[in-house]
């Protein structure tokens, strides 16, 4: 046995070892796939179309924040925050930061979903089906317009029907970003104009494609009507309220509340769906956790109890008014107060548009365009009175409006955009006081130079 | 991979040698020297008696003896058939032989950075994990134990931090496995997988600092390397070690907070500053009782309770450990089998840890040119552990609760009307263990080609299955919601690896001694996770999901895998025994890696020169050993997420329909992040060896930085990773052994002591890393690594007791009005410098050791103070301190007026910024060996009685619990960050060792 045999076969063992491993680097991800998978069939655009939902359900958007937040920064002499969330509590308090994480988590959820429907546009032309490819498109813009306009609604200086709104709105996003060089822009804020302008086109062309899907097609349509009147185009308004009411085959649920329970959803005009599969969250999440304080039927505290109803507002309401009497409740969960039945389940879903708002809209712009489209404004109004259990009026006036949509909103996200549409204070501050926008998220100012910050977080 | 047999024969003439080593000064004889020959192809071990027999071929020369703790000693065979040896020991073991890369080298002949712990240093200290003995031990080796839970991971750092979001923990390598140290549970802290290993398995941990001892493992090298070497069974009569221990634990701190009257004093004064108290019956309270129960919902304003709820979330601990080990052997078998089992009870209530291992490993010569052997170790953890710092459920949190709110109710039953979370429901009506059964298996061939050149193949596999059971009963607070709570999570980690090396060695002419080594390495690794999620159960007395009513969203399950493949080259040069030369390379190709760069090369090289072999130093009476190397190399940090580099989209669902989202932006360029290292060191031994140690300099720059770049989330996605960014850090470390008193009276020293300055240069658009919200870390270009940046507080205002801020880093003046200050720097976590001072005495049978620690200059940010030192801000007990709040104008004070929820002077700010220097005894043992003759007519080889302490005693300034703290929940760049961390142990344990 010579030295060079035994080197030869350590050798050629060796080099064996060596060869046999080469391709084993390329491993592919198995709990996700590659973008570049994601969106190839008429089935991937629909998948992704419907993760854009997913995206709006978050407690960012609308499973939390966009409902929450404008009840608490329009707090005073209505809501009290008793919360251990600092950013809440800021809110409450009207003294934002800039680096506020529920100003940040809205801010980039918005985004996301914006360009979860850009993607969804961009794709279109795997969609071989025609009628197939105006509903994508159709689901894609109104949640495109959606978030545009909640957007503007929080992060800039209200949108004021006289002005010529210049004032910086909030970037818009028309272009789906698939791949990371796509995804570079460092986009300026648009006017509120701009904005606003871009809301409406969107809304519009959704309704246009969506005929064929008649439940998003008056979402699209309510979402404009709302639109319309924080713009103070009270006709456009007039005739979309007037439009659903008629055509969509809506009804006002006889139970004060139905719409909130899962299942009575005939007054829903446009709801975010949840199960117990899949919401906003039950611990630090979710208008459920932080609305309510109640034992559970086999003694488990459900909910934060952390907003509870400040008492003079509930005295408002006349004693037998069943919004009184049915959606407000003595807290017997973690903390006592009053609090709101209306986010009470975890896995309920969230009504955003009902019924009830549309007809108080067209009766809000009736009486302001002194005319009786569809109903006299008196009697839209009394509808809603009497469903509360409580006594018709005989005359109206705009406060009563604006105060029978206070009452009957109450809770759903309405009153600060009602307040600064009507120019009213909120607390010490005015509508238009920089305290009510939110900070331009810290972090986007920082890694974007384009975007200009808000007066008062400099 | 396979195992390599290759036909080769052995053909020498042989002849036997037999002898007896013993102490020079003692004269006792030494057991288990290591005696070879001089081409290193035959090798014994001295027997009890210290004496040996060994073959050894005709044409040897010499035979080198060798132990640790003596010099070596090279002896001329000439003729002889019996040499006797008499070692002298040493302080500085220069010949001592320390395992790195791929091999083992001398440390005389090392040019790298290389530092030794040996566990029987640390065998009568209760290590709760054995990475934790490098404490105070290695320099450049900074340990936070993080926190005083068990099982959960520490924070280790070799030579300052060298990644911000791939990790800085060094890479651990076990018996040539590198093995997973990534947590498996699904908890928001990690567990730490290390905690399964029984230290009583490990002969010894080598850190592996610079680039010349590390750039061995490439592309994951930057953090460092420990190659941990288990114990291997020794040729000779057959050994039966048993030990024991048990003893108790308590907190090393417990803090201070109100009393029951103290708290009413504070919370009165809060709501009376902020005028809720008074007859407007809408705004205002007509007193403190009505308003406590309006906002609490109870009456407890009244009620004459005074409970002390920090007692309640800790309690004396305990421990019990128990380890038997048999050895032996003989020339041709070798093998050791252990067994071990430790019980700690932790000092936070429902902590506790129990392992259960067993280990066997054999050595076999098949043939003389063949050695097979290979080890199993099998090891069973269950650990009750304790929720993240920042989770209602952590005990610690209970500091929070008023004292005025009994802890049971009047029927005995939890109080589950608290303020926040009374969350020893959790532990009553709940459990959390985690059970861990982790196997290493080893299994390896080397064989002798020619004397020169031997191959070696060895395959380890490291497999760890991790169950999660979860079940909180319909009380608790997350139970509570769904009337039960379960959740069973399985998590299987399976970690393949082979290595396959060739080594050479060789001297020429007799004065160029080459060795080297080109070798091949695979690794795959691969976890599996399945989660079941059940809520609603019909009574606590069902606790398994099956009764579940509702099986929920977590329940899923989950598959990744990973896999390296690497080639490396070493190669060592002597010349004359004292120019030393070094060079390595290696190539790491990983499947983490983008995949438009797959592939990294990591070379180093060093030149070590000793001095102390020239003429004009060779006889000198001072200097017994001087060298003086440096080093310089590239090494690697690739602990990327599985997939980083590809943009992914992943499963949503929107109330029962599926659909997709795009949930990450991947860089398909992706890659390593690259640290190039310089190393200039100093090995030195003078008087007679009473004194050596050694002094390193280093500067290493890490560049390529995987960073969670931020962009504008107006894209749709508000990160992406990237290699950007670089930092830097340089240091100084030193480290002296001496003997002090050598005779019977003994006393030896070992001190070191490290500094190290991190300094970030290069961030995304030179944009700051900053979440901001309640942290205060920051990483920013020029500054040091997480440095605190936010308000600087500046006291009260003696008029009106309101907290103030400075209005800019002039710090002149000050405004009350928080958004108006500017942020500026508050305080840097990162130590100026950190280390251990040892002393070891023993005089006849009695030892003393004592291990001290200490970190300088380094701040902490306690973010619970938001809470519980906020002038009774809210509901929450606050710490005795806030009793001097401001009551008067005039009042100079530092705790504002209280104002119930007007956050005066609670925002996160410089108040809540202290220094968290300290000095800690980490360990004494004091020790009595029974004398031989006692021993042995017990029928005892030896045996030894201790009393071992741990953390007995600590100064420092910091207030809050304990210094040694880190909330790991915090994203990686959040350092030196209390939030209801709890303490460390204090530790007291009595122990027996007895050797049969």
């Amino acid at each position: 046995m010579n030295t060079i045999k035994k080197i030869t076969y350590g050798l050629l063992f060796f080099s064996l070892a060596l060869a046999s491993c080469a391709d084993k680097l390329n491993i592919n991800p198995e709990n996700d796939i590659s973008a570049d998978q994601a969106l190839e069939t008429a089935h991937d655009v629909n998948n992704a179309l419907v993760g854009a939902y997913t995206i709006i359900a978050r407690g960012s958007l609308y499973g939390t924040n966009l409902i929450m937040i404008p009840d608490l920064l329009a707090s005073s002499g209505y809501v009290n925050w008793t919360g251990s969330f600092t950013t809440y509590r800021d809110i409450a308090q009207q003294d934002i930061i800039a680096t506020n994480e529920d100003a940040t988590r809205t801010w980039m959820d918005a985004y996301q979903a914006i360009n979860a429907a850009n993607v969804v546009m961009g794709a279109l032309n795997v969609l071989s089906n025609e009628d197939e490819k105006k509903i994508v498109e159709g689901k894609a813009l109104f949640i495109r317009g959606l978030m545009h306009f909640e957007l503007v609604r929080l992060y800039a200086l209200p949108y004021d029907a006289a002005g010529n709104n210049s004032q910086l709105g909030v970037p818009i996003m028309l272009e789906g970003n698939k791949n990371y060089d796509e995804a570079k822009s460092k986009v300026a804020r648009n006017s509120v104009a701009e904005v606003y302008q871009r809301v409406e086109t969107d809304l519009k062309d959704a309704i246009n494609r969506l005929q064929q899907s008649p439940e998003d097609y008056y979402a699209a349509k309510a979402m404009l009507c709302r639109v319309y009147l924080q713009e103070g185009k009270f006709e456009q308004a007039r005739t979309e309220a007037h439009d659903i009411i008629s055509n969509g085959g809506y009804s006002l649920s006889s139970s004060i509340a139905g719409p909130f329970r899962t299942g009575g959803a005939k007054e829903n005009v446009f709801e975010i769906k949840q199960t117990e599969q899949s919401n906003a969250g039950t611990v630090n999440d979710g208008l459920a956790t932080f609305y309510s304080s109640f034992l559970s039927s086999t003694g488990g505290l459900v909910g934060r109890a952390d907003l509870n109803i400040v008492k003079s507002f509930a005295d408002s309401y006349l004693p037998n008014d069943k919004r009184r009497t049915e959606l407000i409740y003595d807290g017997t969960g973690i903390k006592a107060g009053l609090f709101s039945k209306k986010w009470l389940n975890y896995f309920d879903n969230l009504p955003v548009i009902r019924l009830a708002e549309l007809h108080l809209i067209r009766a809000e712009c009736n009486l302001r365009l002194n005319s009786s489209v569809g109903e006299t404004a008196l009697k839209d109004v009394n509808l809603i009175r009497r469903r509360a259990g409580i006594p018709d009026l005989q005359q109206l006036s705009l406060q009563d409006i604006l105060s029978e949509r206070e009452k009957e909103l109450a809770f759903e996200g309405v009153r600060l955009h009602d307040l600064k549409r009507t120019k009213r204070n909120m607390g010490s501050l005015p509508y238009n006081a920089d305290k009510l926008v939110f900070p331009i998220p810290y972090r986007e100012v920082s890694v974007n130079a384009n975007l200009k910050q808000n007066p008062g977080y400099q | 991979m396979m195992f390599c047999w290759l036909p080769l024969f052995a053909i020498a003439q042989d002849k036997i040698i037999t002898g007896t080593v013993v102490d020079a000064i003692s004269n006792n004889s030494i057991a288990g020297v290591s005696v070879k020959t001089l081409a290193g192809n035959n090798a014994v071990q001295t027997n009890t008696d210290g004496s040996y027999r060994i073959k050894v071929p005709n044409n040897s020369t010499a035979l080198i003896f060798s132990f640790i703790g003596y010099a070596s000693q090279e002896i001329k065979i000439a003729g002889h058939t019996q040499i006797n040896v008499r070692l002298v020991p040493t302080s500085d073991n220069l010949d001592e032989v320390l395992v790195v890369g791929y091999g083992t080298q001398i440390k005389k002949d090392l040019t790298g950075a290389v530092t030794s712990v040996k566990m029987s240093d640390l065998e009568d200290v209760p290590l709760a994990t054995i990475e934790s003995g490098l404490q105070g031990r290695a320099p450049g080796v900074f340990v936070n134990n993080s926190s005083g839970k068990l099982g959960q991971a520490l924070q280790i750092r070799v030579r300052g931090i060298s990644s911000i979001s791939a990790g800085s923990q060094p890479l651990f390598v076990i018996d040539g496995v590198p093995i997973i140290t990534d947590k498996m549970g699904t908890y928001l802290e990690a567990d730490n997988p290390l905690a399964a290993i029984n230290q009583n398995d490990i002969e010894s941990m080598e850190v592996l600092s610079d680039a010349m001892a590390s750039a061995i493992y490439g592309a994951r090298a930057s953090n460092g390397v420990v190659i941990i070497t288990t114990k291997k069974g020794k040729a000779g009569k057959t050994k039966i070690d048993l030990g024991l221990y048990t003893g108790y634990s308590d907190p090393t701190k417990k803090g201070e907070f109100l009393n029951a009257s103290q708290y009413r004093e504070l919370l009165t004064a809060s709501v009376t500053n902020a005028g809720l108290l008074g007859p407007d019956p809408v705004e205002q309270y007509p007193d403190m009782a009505t308003f406590w129960s309006k906002l609490t919902g109870t009456n407890d304003w009244n009620e004459n309770t005074n409970s002390n709820w920090v007692n309640e979330g800790l309690q004396q601990g305990s421990i019990y450990n128990a380890n038997l080990s048999v050895s032996g052997g003989d020339e041709k078998t070798r093998f050791i089998a252990s067994g071990g089992y430790n019980d700690t009870k932790g000092i936070i209530v429902s902590n506790r840890l129990k392992r259960t291992s067993g280990r066997l490993a054999l050595d076999h010569n098949a043939m003389p040119w063949l050695e097979i052997g290979g080890s199993i170790n099998i090891n069973k953890l269950d650990n009750y552990r304790i929720v993240s710092d920042n989770a209602f459920a952590n005990p610690m949190q209970l500091n929070a609760l008023p004292p005025i709110q009994p802890i049971r109710l009047a029927d005995g039953a939890l109080n589950n009307r608290t303020i926040y979370y009374n969350n020893l429901i959790d532990i009553e009506d709940g459990k959390k263990v985690s059970n861990t059964y982790r196997t290493f298996g080893t299994a390896y061939a080397t064989a002798k080609l020619t004397d020169y050149l031997s191959f070696k193949t060895e395959y380890g596999m490291d497999f760890q299955n991790m169950e999660e059971d979860y079940y909180l009963g319909a009380r608790t607070q997350k139970g509570g919601e769904t009337s039960g709570y379960a959740l069973s999570y399985q998590a299987r980690s399976i970690n393949f690896n082979s290595n396959n090396v060739l080594s050479f060695q060789k001297t020429f002419n007799s004065i160029h001694q080459l060795s080297g080594l080109v070798g091949m390495a695979y690794q795959e690794g691969q976890l599996r996770t399945t989660a079941a999620e059940g809520k609603s159960f019909p009574s606590d007395k069902f606790m398994k999901i099956t009764s579940a009513a509702i099986k929920s969203e977590l329940t899923s399950s989950e598959a990744e895998k990973f896999a390296f493949l690497s080639y490396f080259v070493r190669a060592n040069y002597k010349l004359m025994d004292k120019y030393l030369l070094e060079g390595s390379i290696r190539w790491d190709g990983s499947s983490r890696f983008g995949a438009d760069n797959r592939y990294g090369s990591f070379p180093a090289a060093a030149i070590g020169w000793i001095l102390s072999e020239e003429d004009f130093l060779k006889e000198s009476p001072v200097l017994n050993f001087l060298k003086i190397r440096a080093s310089y190399g590239l090494t690697g940090n690739a602990n990327i997420r599985n997939f980083a580099a590809m943009t992914l989209y992943q499963g949503a669902n929107y109330a029962g329909t599926a659909g997709t989202v795009g949930y990450q932006l991947g860089d398909p360029r992706l890659s390593w992040e690259s640290t190039k290292s310089g190393n200039i060191g100093i090995d030195f031994t003078f008087f007679h060896s009473r004194l050596s140690g050694k002094v390193d300099v280093y500067r290493k720059k890490t560049s390529d930085l995987l960073l969670n770049m931020p962009i504008p989330s107006t894209t749709g996605y508000s990160d992406i990773y990237k290699n950007i960014g670089d930092l830097e850090n340089k240091g100084l470390e030193i480290s002296l052994n001496s003997r002090n008193l050598i005779g019977e009276f003994r006393w030896s020293s070992s001190f070191n002591i490290s500094w190290n300055k991190n300094k970030i240069l290069r961030l995304v658009a030179g944009q700051p890393i900053y979440p901001g919200d309640r942290y205060l870390g920051r990483l920013e270009e020029g500054k040091p690594f997480s440095y605190f940046y936010g308000k600087a507080y500046a006291g009260v205002d003696p008029n009106t007791g309101d907290a103030l801020y400075y209005l800019d880093a002039s710090k002149t003046s000050s405004t009350s009005i928080y958004s108006e200050a500017a942020d500026q720097y508050v305080g840097d976590p990162n130590p100026d410098f950190y280390g251990g001072f040892g002393n070891t005495f023993s005089y006849k049978n009695f030892d003393l050791d004592i291990q001290t620690q200490f970190v300088y200059g380094n701040d902490l940010y306690n973010v619970a103070g938001v809470y519980q030192s906020a002038n009774g801000d809210y509901f929450d007990n606050q710490t005795v301190d806030q009793l001097s709040y401001w009551k008067n104008p005039g009042d100079i004070t530092q705790i504002p007026r209280p104002h119930f929820g007007a956050s005066n002077g609670t925002r996160p700010s410089s108040r809540y910024v202290q220094d968290g220097s300290y000095f800690r005894v980490k360990n004494v043992v004091l020790g009595y060996r029974l004398p031989e003759a006692m021993a042995k007519h017990l029928k005892m080889q030896n045996a030894r009685l201790y009393v071992s302490a741990t953390n007995p005693f600590t100064i420092t300034n910091y207030e809050g619990y304990d210094p040694e703290i880190n909330a790991t929940f915090t994203e990686d760049f959040q350092l030196g960050t209390d939030f209801y961390t709890p303490p460390q142990a204090r530790t007291i344990t009595f122990g027996i060792q007895v050797g049969f």
